[in-house]
C-alpha cells in the first residue's frame, strides 16, 4: 500500500469528527461514580456483626458450656479417679470411653444449636438496629 | 505528552480525588462511544455501554500499571464490553465478505476526491466498514494506536492485526472507489 495514500488517510481522518454522546455525558458517568463510592464507603464503614451480638453470643456460650459441664453424666465420681489411676481397671476405662463418645456424638448437635441460636441473634439485633427508634422511645 | 498528561491525572484519581476522573471522561468520551456505536448501532445503548465501560475503567484504575497506554487500556475495556454486550444480545459482526476488495483498490488515490467532500466521504466510507475493522482503522490511524498496541486491544496477534488492518485499508478504499464512480454516474 502506497504510503503517501496512508498519511493522507491518516490526516483526513483526524479531521474527521467523531460521534459524541450527549451533553451532559460527562457529569453523568461522574455521578454515577461519586454515587458508587458512597455506597462503598457505606459499606466499608458498617460492621456486619454489632458489639450486642458478639456480646449475647459469648453469653450464650458460657450459659451453654456451664449446663453442659452441671450436666456431667457419664463422668466418673471423683472417689473412683483415685482407683483408676494406680492400677488399670479396664471396665472404668472403657466406660470412660463410652462417656468421651457419648459427648462426641453430641457435638455437631451443640454446634447446630450455637449456629441456630447465632442466626437468630443476628435477626434479633439487626432488627433492633433497624427499630433503634422505636426501642428508644 | 498526552501519556503524561493521563498519568498525571490518574494518580491524583488513585490518591482519591476522584473528581479528576472527569478530565480523563471529557478527553476520551468520543471516540469510546463511537466505537460502542459502531458496534451496537444505537445511541441510547451505545451511551449506556460508553458508560459502563467508564465506570469500570474506574473501578479497576489501582489494577493499572502504567506500563501499557493509558488508551489501549480503555480502549481494551471498551472493546470488551461491547463484544460482551451484542454475544449476549446475540448479535454478531456484520460479515466482512459482503463487501468484494478489488485489487485496483491499492491504486486509489485520495486526492481523486474534492478537497471539500473528502473528509465527507471518508467518514461515510468508514461508517460502511463491519464493526471490528472499523475500530482497527479508527484506532491506527485516528488514535495513532501502534499495531501491538491493537493487536492488546482486539486480542488478535500482532500479525493478524496487520493483515486484517491491511485488508480494512482496501476494502475502505473500495468503498471509495464506488461512491465516487456512484456520484459521477448521478453528475452524468
Amino acid at each position: 500500500m502506497n504510503e503517501l495514500e496512508d498519511i493522507k488517510l491518516s490526516a483526513l481522518l483526524h479531521e474527521m469528527k467523531l460521534e459524541s454522546p450527549k451533553a451532559n455525558f460527562s457529569v453523568r458517568v461522574m455521578n454515577q461514580i461519586f454515587e458508587e463510592d458512597n455506597v462503598m464507603e457505606k459499606i466499608k464503614s458498617s460492621r456486619i456483626l454489632g458489639n450486642g451480638f458478639w456480646i449475647i453470643l459469648v453469653l450464650f456460650i458460657a450459659l451453654f458450656v456451664v449446663i453442659i459441664a452441671v450436666s456431667n453424666t457419664g463422668l466418673l465420681p471423683e472417689s473412683d479417679l483415685g482407683n483408676v489411676l494406680p492400677g488399670l481397671n479396664t471396665s472404668k476405662v472403657s466406660l470412660g470411653y463410652q462417656s468421651f463418645f457419648e459427648k462426641l456424638g453430641s457435638a455437631p448437635l451443640s454446634i447446630a444449636g450455637i449456629l441456630l441460636a447465632s442466626s437468630i441473634l443476628l435477626f434479633i439485633e439487626r432488627f433492633i438496629n433497624a427499630n433503634s427508634k422505636v426501642f428508644a422511645i | 505528552m498526552e501519556q503524561k498528561d493521563d498519568i498525571f491525572y490518574i494518580e491524583k484519581v488513585k490518591n482519591g480525588q476522584t473528581n479528576h476522573f472527569s478530565y480523563i471522561v471529557e478527553k476520551y468520551q468520543d471516540i469510546v462511544f463511537s466505537i460502542a456505536l459502531k458496534v451496537l448501532r444505537n445511541r441510547e445503548d451505545a451511551e449506556e455501554m460508553a458508560q459502563e465501560s467508564f465506570i469500570k475503567a474506574y473501578k479497576s484504575l489501582h489494577t493499572f500499571k502504567g506500563t501499557a497506554k493509558f488508551s489501549t487500556w480503555l480502549y481494551r475495556i471498551t472493546y470488551n464490553n461491547c463484544i460482551s454486550e451484542i454475544r449476549k444480545k446475540k448479535q454478531y459482526f456484520v460479515s466482512t465478505d459482503n463487501i468484494e476488495v478489488k485489487d485496483d483498490s491499492e491504486e486509489f488515490n485520495l486526492d481523486g476526491i474534492p478537497a471539500e467532500n473528502r473528509a465527507k466521504y471518508v467518514k461515510a466510507a468508514l461508517d460502511k466498514l463491519p464493526e471490528d475493522e472499523y475500530t482497527l482503522v479508527l484506532l491506527y490511524y485516528f488514535e495513532n494506536q501502534s499495531i501491538e498496541e491493537i493487536s492488546k486491544i482486539s486480542k488478535l496477534s500482532a500479525s493478524n492485526t496487520k493483515v486484517k488492518l491491511h485488508r480494512a485499508r482496501k476494502k475502505l478504499y473500495t468503498i471509495l472507489n464506488e461512491m465516487l464512480k456512484e456520484e459521477l454516474y448521478t453528475i452524468l
